[in-house]
């Protein structure tokens, strides 16, 4: 095995060192730029892109090369299991990965620890493994693209979607997903390679796995899939409600005018100075509202999802930076470096050994302008000069922030989970005292099913607009309108829902449709993620089933996984696959439907040579 | 140890004649000449073989065959040599031999312009050359 | 164990539509070297690969050292050698390295049988393997092999592109390095004069049945060529037995018949029959082209 190993590592050791060192020499070199481990979408983008291509297509063409007839004999025609030897050339691969990709990082990561003033807590070589072992995935998923006969292989990737998606608590919960995906293709990867490559998977378990794993994608190009067999015919037909609006749709709002939409929402409201309302609303300023919930910071979460590098304070010239081991801004002078002390929940401690515990904040501030700090359940202002430190807003018990204030040029907007609060732009910029707002509107909504909200500025007040496609519920769209008088009252002027829709409920309703209870698993694994966020796609399972047995697409959806079942049936039949391969493709597809018949389709081994044999399995 | 008296045949690839057979007519030819005498030794089965390239178990037939027809003899452990010449064929069988040799002889002379005295002539002078260089080998 | 090293029964491999191998049954005996003959596209390479388990046959069974080739155990795998045409070796290695390496496989590995094959050709230890001349790369690929000690040794087409030094330093070390004469080599080749020098069986495929397995003498024996003189007529080959097939040379046809018997002259009406010798590489050709100028040919 060893000797096996060395062989495949000297093939492709001389690249790995080179690829190493031309990525050390990059990061230093991007390092002068602006500082690494400042998240940049760009940058992380780019990375990612490299990084997963790279190893997707190394671990494809490794495999690739010794498919081919004759070196595939040479290879596996030798006394050891085909477990090992493919175990020998995957460890070779590995480390060829770690001197590639995880070697630069972790050197940079260090040599940046340790000769700069840049806070470097662990959660910057925790990174180093979390993209070691995204890139580990991405090399298996191209091994077993190359190796197995199942032409869905490579759409396994898509798992790294939703791995840098999710945003998880804790950095365990951030390895963990990445680390059961990698045992599990290995473990896939090692019941396909086999002597003959192009025998079909005979066992229940990877078949369930690989099953489980790429339906994810299968759902994505099912859904794909209708913009060739739905919208594009339509828009061919020149009936595409995208260029023809229905009218009393929830879509026709995004022809009108400002004016016009509130005419719109208005028409069945009982309001009584509607006319004049339009008029006003015409002329007034809105503004739009960071209504919809932003990716709280988590203590340890990987560098690439921070919001901000760090607070620079030209006055002072100094730098603070917040460190997620030790939970606090570490300062540094701009120049020099030179450490300036710590900045925690109780304001600026200049010594290290005087840090309390209560001293540590306990979720990762935002921070806005140079001198605010926000969390999710307060808003801090800094003085510099005074080094005091002075708390400026909090909400009240159970509400939190869901996004950081927006400062227009007047006022500033504060949305929580429950209402919006607006306050004069001078008393929170420019005074160093509590804040206290100046309207307090309570959402009419959940915050998580609202996609916009706008407030327009009256002269005795505002007018708050709250509109979502799941506003009332799951594809129940709507529209409130609200009225907050300078004087505290608060009326409710119009809600209209929209009962008319553009596009027939089968397309509305295709995610869930193809695959009820793949929905609800995707809706299960985020919220293990990240249980606090709570977007539109977390709508209860049985409001969801409720509105689609409105629509007829509930029997639809049981209708597919019935035909799902038929269709598999008269596919399995053709291939004499042993009991437990049966029973487990028929529970995969009883349970997933339609996006594991897809597996199924591109598992199963297809000749061309007529159209009766299509589908016939060339091994009998 | 008696030494191994090199044979000096040719083979051919592409001949009608397969390898084994060549091997057993060249030696034949040499021993009928007199070119190996009674009692030389031949080359190792394996010796004959690499020196032909040929495969060692054509080499072995050819040697089988020769020693059915009498022409050589294994001496055990030591190797195979040129046998004293006996007959190994019966009356019948020599009889039909002759005849078709003289047949096919007759064949290939009979449209060439020789006076049948003339051609026994010539018989007797070749037959008188074999027998006298087997006498002197012997 | 059974006598054979091999036995295939009813062996088919389909690809698509096509035929690879159709039927194929052959019980090959310990020992000596078994040559395969047959056209490009004879089920030669797929019969390989059923044999290694690379492939899973469409129906039929075979039997290698005991052991189905499906499920066949490392173990039985280290005593079955395999060179092919191209001599795959890992061409970034040292010939060196990729004998250290190989050699830590094959607990019965015999450093002197790998030392004299190897001697045959002139390859540097430091050498790397994309760097060694095809003949080199072919020595030393068979030398790997017989060092392994194999039960049984694969070769595929092993001298095709070699040039003449090589091709026969090729065959004396396959012929000469294995003193015990134990293995059962299974050799396929196009070179008639290799097929020749070193056949003790004679298998002929086509079109992916096995249509002869004997010596290659015997094989000959079944093969006569005939010089015939039919008058100018039309020669009519459904009026002969066995008949292989033709070709005019000037107002006569030599025609070529498997397994001769009666009266050729009466068959055909010829005042003149004349038979002429025939030698290993025309009775293959003779044989093979059967199918290909006659595709009808009754069996």
């Amino acid at each position: 095995m060893l000797e096996l190993f060395r062989c495949e590592f000297r093939r492709y050791a001389l690249w790995s060192i080179l690829v190493c060192v031309s990525a050390i020499c990059l990061l230093f070199f991007l390092s002068k730029l602006k500082p690494l481990f400042e998240a940049s979408t760009e940058q992380s983008a780019l990375t990612s892109v490299i990084m997963f291509l790279g190893s997707f297509l190394f671990g494809f063409l490794q495999m690739f090369l010794h498919k081919r007839k004759n070196h595939w004999t040479f290879l596996i025609h030798r006394p050891l299991s085909p477990g090992r030897i493919y175990l020998s050339l995957m460890s070779a691969g590995a480390v060829c990965l770690v001197i590639a990709l995880f070697v630069p990082w972790l050197t940079v990561t260090f040599i940046h620890d340790l000769f700069t003033g840049h806070v470097i807590d662990n959660r910057h070589y925790l990174y180093a493994f979390f993209a070691l072992f995204t890139a580990f995935f991405a090399y298996l998923v191209g091994n077993l693209t190359a190796i197995s006969s199942y032409k869905g292989s490579f759409t396994a990737l898509i798992m790294l979607y939703l791995i840098l998606d999710a945003n998880p608590k804790t950095p365990f919960l951030q390895m963990l997903p990445i680390i059961i995906l990698c045992a599990m293709f290995v473990y896939l990867n090692l019941v396909s390679f086999r002597v003959d490559l192009k025998k079909p998977l005979d066992n229940a378990l990877p078949i369930v796995l690989i099953t489980s794993v790429t339906s994810f994608a299968m759902i994505f190009l099912l859904l794909l899939s209708t913009t060739i067999f739905y919208h594009i015919p339509r828009f061919i037909a020149g009936n595409h409600p995208d260029n023809n609006p229905v009218a009393g749709s929830y879509h026709a709002l995004w022809q009108f005018e400002q004016g016009e939409q509130a005419e719109y929402v208005l028409q069945n409201s009982d309001y009584g100075l509607k006319e004049q309302l339009v008029d006003q609303l015409e002329l007034a300023e809105m503004e739009y509202l960071r209504i919809r919930p932003w990716n709280f910071m988590q203590p340890g979460q990987v560098y690439t999802r921070d919001v901000q590098y760090a607070l620079e304070h030209n006055q002072t010239n100094s730098i603070w930076q917040f460190s997620h081991d030790s939970m606090l801004l570490e300062g540094r002078e701009k120049l020099s470096s030179e450490p300036l002390g710590f900045l925690g929940k109780n304001g600026f401690v200049t010594k290290a050994e005087d840090i309390g515990e209560a001293d540590r904040f306990t979720s990762v501030p935002f921070l806005v302008r140079d001198r605010f700090l926000v969390t999710s359940d307060a808003i801090y202002e800094l003085n510099y000069e005074e080094r005091s430190f002075l708390i400026k807003h909090q909400p009240g018990a159970g509400e939190y922030y869901v996004s950081g204030p927006q400062i227009t040029d007047l006022f500033v907007y504060v949305v929580t989970n429950k209402q919006t609060y607006i306050f004069n732009r001078s008393v929170l910029l420019d005074e160093f005292q509590v804040a206290e707002a100046e309207y307090v509107i309570p959402h009419p909504a959940s915050v998580y099913e609202i996609d916009f909200a706008k407030a327009y500025r009256m002269v005795d007040g505002y007018v708050m607009w709250y509109q979502g496609r799941f506003l009332n519920g799951y594809d129940q769209s709507g529209v409130h309108m609200t009225y907050a008088r300078l004087d505290g009252q608060i009326e409710q002027i119009a809600s209209r829902e929209f009962t008319q829709y553009p596009h027939p409920p089968w397309i509305r309703h295709f995610d869930v449709m193809i695959s009820p209870l793949l929905y609800l698993a995707q809706v299960q694994v985020y919220h293990f993620l990240e249980p606090e966020v709570k977007t539109s796609l977390y709508l209860p399972t049985s409001q969801v089933w409720r509105q689609m047995e409105k629509h007829g697409t509930s029997y639809v959806a049981i209708a597919l996984n019935l035909i799902s079942l038929f269709v598999a049936f008269i596919l399995l039949r053709r291939q004499h696959n042993s009991l437990q391969v049966n029973i487990s493709w028929y529970l995969m597809i009883g349970i997933i439907g339609l996006p594991a018949l897809a597996c199924l389709v591109l598992m199963t081994p297809w000749t061309w040579s007529s159209p009766l044999t299509f589908f016939r399995a060339r091994h009998a | 140890m008696p030494k191994t008296h090199p044979i000096s045949i040719q083979i051919v690839t592409g001949d009608a004649r397969p390898i084994f057979r060549q091997i057993v007519d060249g030696i034949r030819m040499d021993i009928a000449c007199g070119n190996l005498p009674v009692g030389s030794k031949l080359p190792s089965v394996r010796g004959l073989a690499l020196q032909l390239v040929i495969n060692p178990n054509t080499v072995a037939k050819a040697y089988s065959e020769l020693t059915s027809q009498g022409l050589v003899e294994s001496r055990q452990g030591l190797g195979l040599f040129v046998a004293q010449p006996r007959q190994l064929l019966n009356q019948t069988e020599q009889d039909k031999q002759l005849n078709d040799a003289i047949e096919t002889f007759i064949n290939d002379i009979a449209y060439l312009d020789f006076e049948q005295d003339q051609v026994l002539h010539k018989v007797s002078q070749a037959i008188n050359r074999i027998t006298k260089k087997q006498a002197d080998g012997g | 164990m059974s006598q054979f090293c091999i036995q295939t029964s009813a062996l088919t491999k389909q690809f698509g539509n096509k035929l690879a191998l159709n039927n194929f049954s052959i019980n090959l005996s310990q020992g000596g070297i078994h040559a395969i003959v047959g056209s490009n596209g004879a089920g030669k390479s797929t019969l390989f690969r059923l044999l290694l388990g690379m492939e899973t046959p469409t129906s039929g069974s075979s039997v290698i050292l005991g052991e189905d080739p499906q499920k066949m155990s490392p173990q039985t795998r280290g005593l079955v050698g395999y060179v092919n045409e191209e001599h795959t070796l890992p061409p970034w290695m040292k010939a060196g390295q990729v004998v250290q390496m190989q050699k830590h496989f094959y607990p019965d590995w015999q450093q002197h049988r790998y030392e004299e094959v190897v001697g045959y050709f002139d390859v540097d230890p430091q050498q790397k393997v994309s760097g060694l001349s095809r003949g080199e790369r072919a020595g030393l690929n068979l030398a790997i092999a017989m060092a392994q000690n194999p039960k049984i040794l694969i070769l595929d087409e092993p001298t095709l592109g070699l040039d003449v030094v090589s091709k026969q330093s090729f065959l004396e070390a396959l012929m000469f390095a294995d003193e015990s004469q134990q293995v059962t080599v299974i050799y396929c080749s196009h070179q008639m004069e290799e097929i020749e020098r070193v056949a003790d069986e004679l298998i002929v495929m086509e079109q992916g049945k096995l249509t002869h397995h004997s010596t290659p003498e015997a094989f000959v024996d079944r093969i006569s060529s005939w010089l015939v003189d039919i008058n100018g007529h039309k020669l009519d080959a459904d009026l002969i037995p066995g008949f292989l097939v033709s070709k005019k040379i000037d107002d006569q046809h030599q025609i070529t018949v498997i397994d001769h018997q009666g009266d050729l002259a009466a068959m055909i009406g010829a005042h003149e029959v004349q038979q002429v010798p025939v030698n290993l590489e025309q009775a293959i050709n003779s044989f093979l082209s059967k199918n290909h100028r006659r595709p009808a040919a009754r069996s």
